[in-house]
């Protein structure tokens, strides 16, 4: 079940008629919580439920056992990580993996049909799976640290794990941060409902009005069905793609905030204006940041982090964005992607460039938003070679037909607006006045009236959420 | 303000916007609900129907089925159930004999066939499966909810503010004809299409021996099939004869051998507005023509 469809609005409004009455227990609002969202998921394919099921049993059981015990608990929780990136490997990895070996051993003059031998059911992505196997994984690892007591009732637990407005696309939660939240019930204040009003609208522009209606421009760019080509053309198709996924993501994410506030729970925000960052690094702290901290926490500091000289810094950087990268996908693309990512922070963290250039902030917005959009291109492209091709068409000028302009003008039209929401975000954080005016005439309220007008009459065409791949 | 007043407020705004949109902009142009509850409705309604008439687009916009239904002297009922590029397969005839109503005294298929029609790739029949395979909340909004959804139907930056006038003027009428036509004709429009279409697949004799057998397979059941090749213009036939692999005579001597009703109709006497697709005056005239022929033929008694 989608955001953004009929059915939802529909589970939404039953799931908000009842809540009322079951939040008050414990038992009835864990329960509510876990049947609800498993009906959420079973929409797209009630057999993957065994699977979540699979996963929270381990690391529900994995939490109390190493509690209880403390002698094998490097042994327990070896046995959690093996489980959960297991079912993750078979179910995301296998091909990817296969692809590689036969690549291998063809080198050697070997040929072997691996992914011929990949059984059916290991060939379906299990939607969301990277979401909550990390969440799920964060679990068993803090309560390794000693950092969180394990919870006894296992509807408290699945509750957590399951949630369905961040089950299949994040953010992804810490237990540390939730479990707590879910053992009382908060009668949602007017401020609280009129905040998540704003986030559930703005989201779903995000994702209705910008993101889907980008996505027929640069589907038809990169499957190759549009007839027009030029430096020009595939930078604007580029950017647009810029637009399409932090839209499409950074919606869904306002979306989950946004229920989970009108429930009375506080999830943190995912993304921050990434593409005002002035700096990549900062930019990564401004993108997916659920899944950036999660990064940080369990691999990039437990590797030493930046405290352990230059060499290991680079090494923990290495090894943390290709992990990031492969979470992605399965796919050479993403290695690439993350590589490029690799390069251009090694660059600016040996040269420190933004810093030196402070004064021209705008200017460094762009160089970083440029780093950002070709790396993209390695994201979005469907293999190495298009995606080379494009960066060649990007870097070696062509002439293009500008024609494009008009035949994608109800498509290009949502990436001006998308650029100009930015910029006015940017101003309006710079510059004080303009925030003032925005405060004195609650100019809020006309952006969601406006959000909600856009929402109903010049929305895209229903695709579904990007990340929902991951 | 407070937050209650602001949600208040938002309502209101929502809802006074929404009107001043709807006067100053009434129709938007996609009409992408109502094409969708168009397709849906004629792919899962349960009515059964007395003539079933059958094709490309160039039957579900070049075939007006109420002419017909106006012009045959009983009273019986029908739906044309073209589909984009659709294929005379198994799979599609069968889907067609499911509308029938079998227990009727007349039933009736209404064939048109183009040469894209017996081709391999017309035989996947992408078009009909795309709602055929549509899931049941999907097909439920398109029967139950349209005449509500059409109020919230998206509408397009370049209508919005370019009030651009959109070339292409189709309407998509009851029982499953899209009356069309261009505001500014261009009869070889199609032609470079189809001369793509045609270089890289044909028709062949294992699309059209699979026509053939179902046909007189639903022939011996004691279903009336008249079938035609629909008119379009005189350059279109020409690049069809020319390279499609169609043969005419061929078909339809094999059809008449097989109990099918022929009818010729000249391309001159009808209209095209992209060389390809019949103009809607032609689409009802051609309609009426068949009633008339059925008349005349006394095929309802």
């Amino acid at each position: 079940m989608v955001f953004n469809s009929l059915e939802f609005l529909i589970f939404f409004i039953i799931f908000f008629l009842l809540w009322p009455i079951v939040r008050k227990r414990n038992t009835s609002r864990w329960l509510f919580i876990t049947t609800a969202s498993a009906i959420f998921y079973a929409w797209w394919d009630w057999r993957f439920l065994f699977l979540i099921l699979f996963s929270g049993l381990i690391d529900y059981i994995s939490g109390i056992l190493l509690i209880k015990n403390q002698k094998g608990k490097k042994i327990i929780l070896g046995f959690s990580l093996l489980a959960n990136l297991g079912s993750l490997s078979i179910f995301k990895y296998s091909v990817f993996f296969s692809t590689i070996i036969q690549d291998v051993l063809k080198i050697i003059n070997i040929e072997i049909d691996l992914i011929d031998r990949i059984p059916d059911f290991a060939l379906i992505l299990p939607v969301g799976i990277s979401f909550y196997t990390f969440q799920s994984l964060s679990y068993t690892i803090d309560i390794y640290r000693g950092r969180l007591q394990p919870t006894k009732n296992i509807l408290h637990f699945f509750s957590y794990l399951a949630m369905f407005p961040q089950l299949v696309a994040g953010p992804i939660i810490r237990a540390s941060d939730f479990l707590h939240q879910l053992k009382t019930y908060r009668i949602v204040s007017d401020i609280e409902k009129w905040n998540a009003i704003k986030l559930i609208c703005f989201g779903l522009f995000q994702k209705v009005v910008i993101a889907d209606n980008l996505s027929f421009f640069i589907d038809s760019s990169f499957e190759n069905k549009s007839v027009y080509d030029g430096t020009l053309y595939w930078w604007i198709v580029s950017i647009a793609f810029s637009f399409q996924i932090y839209n499409d993501f950074s919606g869904y994410s306002l979306i989950a905030r946004g229920i989970a506030k009108l429930m009375g729970f506080h999830f943190k925000m995912n993304f921050n204006h990434p593409y005002l960052a002035n700096s990549l690094r900062q930019f990564w702290t401004r993108w997916h940041i659920s899944l950036s901290t999660w990064f940080r926490d369990y691999i990039y500091i437990p590797m030493g982090g930046s405290y352990k000289g230059v060499y290991r810094a680079f090494f923990a950087l290495v090894v943390t964005m290709l992990l990031s990268g492969l979470w992605h996908g399965a796919n050479y693309t993403f290695i690439v992607w993350a590589s490029l990512h690799i390069v251009f922070l090694y660059f600016e963290r040996l040269t420190n460039w933004p810093n030196k250039l402070k004064k021209f902030t705008p200017f460094i917005i762009v160089i970083i938003f440029i780093q950002v959009t070709i790396a993209w291109v390695y994201f979005r492209a469907e293999n190495l070679e298009q995606a080379n091709m494009i960066i060649g068409k990007l870097f070696i000028f062509k002439k293009s037909n500008l024609n494009f302009f008009n035949t994608y003008y109800n498509n290009i039209f949502f990436l001006y607006l998308g650029i100009l929401i930015e910029v006015s975000i940017y101003l309006r954080k710079r510059y004080l006045p303009i925030l003032n005016f925005y405060m004195h005439y609650n100019l809020d309220v006309i952006s969601v009236s406006v959000s909600i007008i856009m929402i109903l009459f010049f929305r895209g065409e229903g695709q579904q959420f990007i990340y929902f791949q991951f | 303000m407070s937050p209650r007043n602001k949600i208040i407020a938002s309502f209101i705004s929502v809802v006074i916007l929404f009107i001043v949109i709807k006067i100053g902009f009434p129709d938007p142009k996609r009409n992408k609900l109502h094409q969708d509850s168009f397709w849906i409705k004629k792919t899962h309604a349960n009515t059964k129907y007395n003539i079933i008439v059958c094709g490309d687009s160039r039957v579900y916009r070049g075939f007006s089925i109420n002419d017909l239904k106006n012009n045959i002297e009983e009273k019986l009922t029908g739906i044309n159930l073209g589909y984009s590029s659709a294929g005379f397969s198994n799979e599609y005839l069968d889907f067609a004999m499911s509308k029938l109503d079998n227990n009727a005294q007349t039933q009736m298929l209404v064939l048109g066939i183009t040469p894209h029609s017996l081709t391999f790739e017309a035989f996947k029949n992408n078009g009909l499966k795309t709602y055929k395979n549509l899931g049941k909340v999907e097909i439920n909004k398109g029967l139950y909810l349209s005449p509500f959804l059409k109020y919230f139907e998206p509408y397009e930056p370049r209508e919005f503010l370019r009030r651009k006038k959109m070339n292409y003027i189709q309407k998509f009428e009851p029982y499953g004809w899209v009356a069309s036509s261009y505001l500014k004709p261009d009869t070889s429009k199609a032609l470079t299409s189809y001369k793509k279409t045609f270089s890289k697949y044909q028709v062949t004799n294992n699309e059209v021996n699979s026509f053939l057998r179902k046909v007189k397979e639903i022939s011996t059941k004691g279903i009336i099939i008249i079938a035609y090749r629909p008119p379009t213009t005189h350059e279109m036939r020409m690049l069809e004869d020319s390279i499609s692999g169609f043969n005419e005579e061929f078909i339809k001597e094999e059809l008449i051998s097989r109990n099918v009703i022929w009818l010729d109709f000249k391309d001159s006497d009808f209209e095209s507005y992209d060389g390809s697709h019949l103009h809607y005056n032609s689409a009802k005239k051609i309609a009426r023509n068949v009633g008339e022929r059925i008349n005349k033929l006394r095929l309802v008694e």
